[in-house]
């Protein structure tokens, strides 16, 4: 009896370990059947493309390598495959190419390699000549975090590397050019559009969406939304680059108003002015102010090193993202980058350089200047193209307003934008307070705030403040239709984190974090304060700004709009931006102030 | 002695009578059949209504544009079909139906949700759910559906066609009717926790309740939705022209919309709406019946000037002067902290507990749109 029992047993045992659904490749790494299925999950239903079958058939023979990371399928040059190779060789860079316990290997690709800029070199220690360094950024697909690393070609290692978890990097072309061609091909497309759409009509295929209900949800999957425009709708087909397929197909009307025709200028390409704005920072010393500007491959104008008088104000100050939500139940729309068209490929490119204007006062006094930069889609303002300013003021008297503008046409009449600022004060011991009414309320530690039709300001309209212990600082007055901008109110999420010298939340440039369509706080910003928020008493603080801004095509109300209109029998067009952002005033400037 | 043993027998006869009738009919109510449909019907109908195989391309179902998360609304200023043509208005909250005496904005001919339900479904201009001309290929649909097999039968026992348009109309009915919103912090205010409202809301719910003011002669009752302003003949009055809108200075409204003079065709009722309930303003903007105000602050400014003026485009038009309005909307003068202060009470009737009721969510744990049969 006892025999049979142990002979039982070793059985069962054996069954066990030859139906654990683990094999050994030719390498002799180990992954697993379920794994290795699960990061291509639902490719089947699209087997039919040779396309697919040809991909799945490389990302599989990619997974069983030693080094099971895809490789940018972008043409590169000789010095970016050089950083690429470096770059996989760094431990750090790689610690999430595979599972830690089990060793499994998760789908990793290399989406691009982009010349470095000074902006990506914050977190790097000794001299490193620019012009040999270059940033590598990956995706993990199952895990939907990205690294990037910055490498020294000439010195043949990795300058620094970041994680961020629940973010995308740029799509490359191969990529876009894929979904493109799943949408095409896809007979619910085609139904839904009447015909099959021509490969050359896709718009916007290189930006990121979300869609309620599929595993595109809240950019859980990596999904774009290749878009076509047919009588005064877009038709979105909305496609998962994680699994290879089309999850669904959603309308939006475009609205009626004016012909849109696209305004044929030049975008920036010229090489100098690349090499005059997007590779190095431009010095800028005016009226007091001093501080130095670049334009980043996906955070659009960056400011940095900003002084008045001498005195550090800010850190740095960008626009990280814009988040355009063309439906709250549905979920869909995208998360747009602006940004230097040869360093990324952000959809939504700079268009010229950066200007420079004078601001005035009702009385046509100067009062100090603004740094501009506009970032637009070739054909704007057709439908689905975008048009975005990027604005910061600087007044004579040691205000500045950090603000940028959406100015249409999109794909949709009834969408609401979402831009993200990131705001880096530079004093090293602030307090952060608001305004309830009576008293100035201190926060304790990080946090974020709505601000709402209830929200109560001071009398001259400030709502919170960000002072030292000595009372030196600024006071926030935030956008609430009170800068004779056109804005109406910016509705806006605030979250405020600590700055932190040993980890990068964001000073270098930073992916897209956030999706398209949330309506909530969670724009992104809230992953540097959850799960557990940090201490902000006498700290380095960090300031981000989520306006909402939703389009308006109503005649007579436009707002984030555009459109052509027929003006001496020539098509104009129409602009209606709406600038939206929070402007920052001296806690030493106490007077009444009229803007 | 005998007499008392006799009477006391009779008193405990018609106890013990009355008491089994009780207990037979309590019995019966609980476990009727009409009650044990009901449930069945509801569910069914909470499925129906967040199937999108409810629409021509599988792209809409009611809840689309009637999202929880919303109040029931969507968010648009106005909503769009399944081919994303514009519907002529905002969307309308579904919840506390049974306090409505109209069902739509505008069209005084609706008195329940299965009246209503045939315009999201069959309308053609613009098609909502699309399902004018394809009535057979919905109806297949989900009929092919294992689930909505045992559904529909439990929940219609005893029916030869189990499947008709008219059944799936009559669960969803019923699945609307049972939205129930009433636990805002002023519902509990009212139920004696004096801390449910802040001190800005207090101040803001007496100057609602004014003399000042006068909302309440129009949003009142439960529902904050009945008027109380009668016309010359005693009739209480259920539409009302705000002036929003004066095109041309001669009173009309954009033709896309134009209000109850759509259904009657009386010039008197250009631009007359239904009063709209004040409950879950907080998620249910924009506002008014085009969504054309984005905030409630834009909304009390409208009441404040006692009408909208709108200097440019083709909607051009001074609604304080539109002859039309009713002569009770004209105006008040509000301090820039009252207007916060009733913002603030009017953003207390929102009742956060309905919008995340698990039971007024989607049923469906997979897209219902790609299951297979």
């Amino acid at each position: 009896m006892k025999l049979f029992f142990c002979v039982f047993i070793l059985a069962i045992v054996l069954i066990i370990s030859c139906t654990n659904g683990t094999v050994n490749n030719t390498a002799g790494n180990k992954y697993d059947e379920d794994v290795l299925q699960s990061v291509i999950a639902g490719a089947d239903s699209l087997k039919t493309f040779d396309f697919i079958n040809n991909r799945i058939e490389g990302i599989k023979k990619t997974l069983q390598q030693a080094m099971p990371v895809l490789l940018c399928a972008d043409s590169l040059n000789a010095a970016q495959k050089m950083a690429e190779q470096i770059a996989l060789t760094d431990s750090a860079f790689t610690s999430n190419v595979r599972n830690t316990k089990t060793q499994l290997p998760y789908r990793n690709e290399i989406f691009g390699v982009y010349p470095a800029r000074e902006s990506d070199l914050v977190n790097t220690k000794g001299a490193n000549n620019l012009a040999d360094c270059y940033r590598v950024e990956m995706y993990n697909y199952p895990l939907n975090l990205t690294t990037i690393g910055i490498a020294n070609i000439k010195q043949q290692h990795l300058l620094a590397v970041s994680t961020m978890e629940q973010a995308q990097p740029d799509i490359p072309l191969y990529l876009k050019n894929l979904a493109i061609k799943i949408a095409v091909e896809s007979p619910e497309v085609q139904k839904a559009y009447g015909i099959k759409p021509a490969e050359k009509e896709a718009l916007m295929a290189s930006t990121k969406t979300s869609l309620n209900r599929t595993r595109c949800e809240r950019s859980r999957h990596l999904c774009v939304a290749p878009t076509f425009v047919k009588d005064g709708k877009a038709l979105w087909a909305i496609v998962d680059l994680t699994d290879y397929k089309l999850v669904g197909v959603r309308w939006t009307n475009t609205g009626t108003t004016g012909p849109a025709n696209a305004i044929t200028e030049r975008k920036l390409q010229d090489d100098k002015v690349t090499a005059c704005f997007c590779e190095k920072e431009t010095a800028l010393e005016k009226d007091d102010w001093k501080m130095n500007y670049i334009l980043t491959s996906s955070d659009g104008l960056r400011i940095a090193q900003v002084s008045f008088k001498g005195k550090p104000v800010l850190q740095s100050a960008k626009l990280v993202d814009w988040h355009v939500s063309y439906s709250g139940t549905d979920g869909f729309g995208y998360s747009d980058a602006v940004g230097c068209p040869y360093f990324s490929q952000a959809a939504v490119i700079a268009f010229e350089p950066p200007k420079l204007m004078a601001l005035k006062d009702d009385n046509n006094n100067i009062t100090g200047f603004a740094l501009e930069q506009v970032f637009r889609s070739e054909q704007w303002p057709t439908p689905c193209n975008y048009n975005y300013r990027q604005r910061f003021e600087f007044y004579k008297d040691g205000r500045f307003r950090v603000a940028a503008a959406s100015i249409g046409r999109g794909c949709g009449n009834d969408g609401t934008y979402r831009p993200v600022f990131r705001i880096a004060f530079a004093a090293e011991q602030n307090n952060f307070s608001e305004w309830d009414g009576s008293n100035w309320n201190n926060w304790q530690q990080e946090k974020w705030q709505l601000q709402q039709a209830t929200t109560v300001y001071t009398t001259e309209g400030y709502q919170y403040k960000l002072t030292d212990n000595t009372g030196a600082g600024y006071l926030m007055q935030p956008g609430n239709g009170n800068f004779k901008d056109g804005g109406r109110g910016d509705n806006a999420f605030v979250y405020i984190t600590q700055n932190k010298s040993a980890v990068d939340e964001g000073e270098a440039d930073l992916v897209t974090i956030g999706p398209c369509c949330n309506t909530d706080y969670h724009q992104g910003p809230e992953k540097f304060i959850e799960p557990a928020p940090d201490n902000i008493q006498n700290k380095k603080l960090v300031l981000w700004y989520v306006a909402q801004l939703k389009n308006d095509d109503s005649k007579g109300r436009e707002y984030c709009w555009a459109e052509s209109v027929l003006e001496n029998g020539v098509y104009v067009t129409k602009a209606y931006p709406c600038f939206a952002g929070p402007m920052f005033i001296p806690a030493s400037l106490t007077s009444k102030r009229a803007y | 002695m005998k007499k008392y043993y006799k009477q006391a027998g009779v008193i405990i006869f018609i106890a013990a009578l009355f008491l089994s009738g009780f207990f037979f009919f309590n019995k019966k109510i609980v476990d009727s059949d009409a009650g044990y449909t009901r449930e069945k019907l509801i569910l069914l109908g909470r499925y129906l209504f967040y199937d999108r195989r409810l629409s021509i391309n599988n792209t809409k179902s009611c809840a689309t544009c009637h999202n929880p998360q919303f109040a029931f609304t969507d968010g648009y200023k106005r909503s769009l079909g399944a081919f994303a043509d514009l519907h002529q208005r905002n969307t309308q909250p579904l919840f506390n139906l049974t306090y409505l005496k109209y069902l739509t904005a505008a069209d005084s001919s609706l008195h329940s949700p299965l009246q209503q339900m045939d315009n999201p479904l069959f309308n053609t201009h613009p098609a909502e759910l699309g399902i004018q001309g394809h009535e057979v290929e919905i109806l297949k649909r989900i009929a092919a559906d294992s689930l909505y097999n045992k559904m529909f039968a439990a929940a219609f026992s005893g029916e030869a066609a189990l499947f008709s348009l008219q059944n799936i109309k009559t669960a969803i009915s019923y699945f609307v009717l049972m939205l129930k919103s009433g636990n805002s912090p002023y519902d509990k205010y009212k139920n004696g926790d004096s801390s449910a409202l802040t001190v800005f809301q207090k101040k803001g719910m007496q100057l609602f309740f004014s003399s000042q003011l006068k909302c309440f002669n129009c949003h009142g009752g439960f529902n904050f939705s009945a008027p109380n302003i009668k016309n010359e003949k005693g009739d209480t009055l259920y539409y009302f022209n705000t002036g929003l809108y004066n095109i041309n200075g001669k009173g009309l409204y954009p033709l896309y919309d134009e209000g109850l003079y759509q259904h009657t065709k009386n010039i008197k009722d250009m631009g007359g709406y239904r009063v709209a309930t004040l409950r879950n303003l907080a998620f249910t903007a924009p506002y008014f019946h085009d969504g054309s105000a984005a905030s409630l602050t834009e909304v009390v400014d409208v009441y404040a000037a006692g009408g909208r003026k709108i200097v440019q485009g083709i909607n051009k038009g001074d609604g304080t002067a539109n002859p039309y309005k009713h002569t009770f909307l004209h105006g008040f003068n509000l301090a820039a902290d009252d207007k916060i202060n009733l913002i603030s009470f009017l953003l207390s009737l929102s009742d956060s507990s309905f919008v995340s009721n698990p039971q007024y969510q989607n049923p469906f744990t997979e897209d219902e749109t790609r299951k297979k049969y």
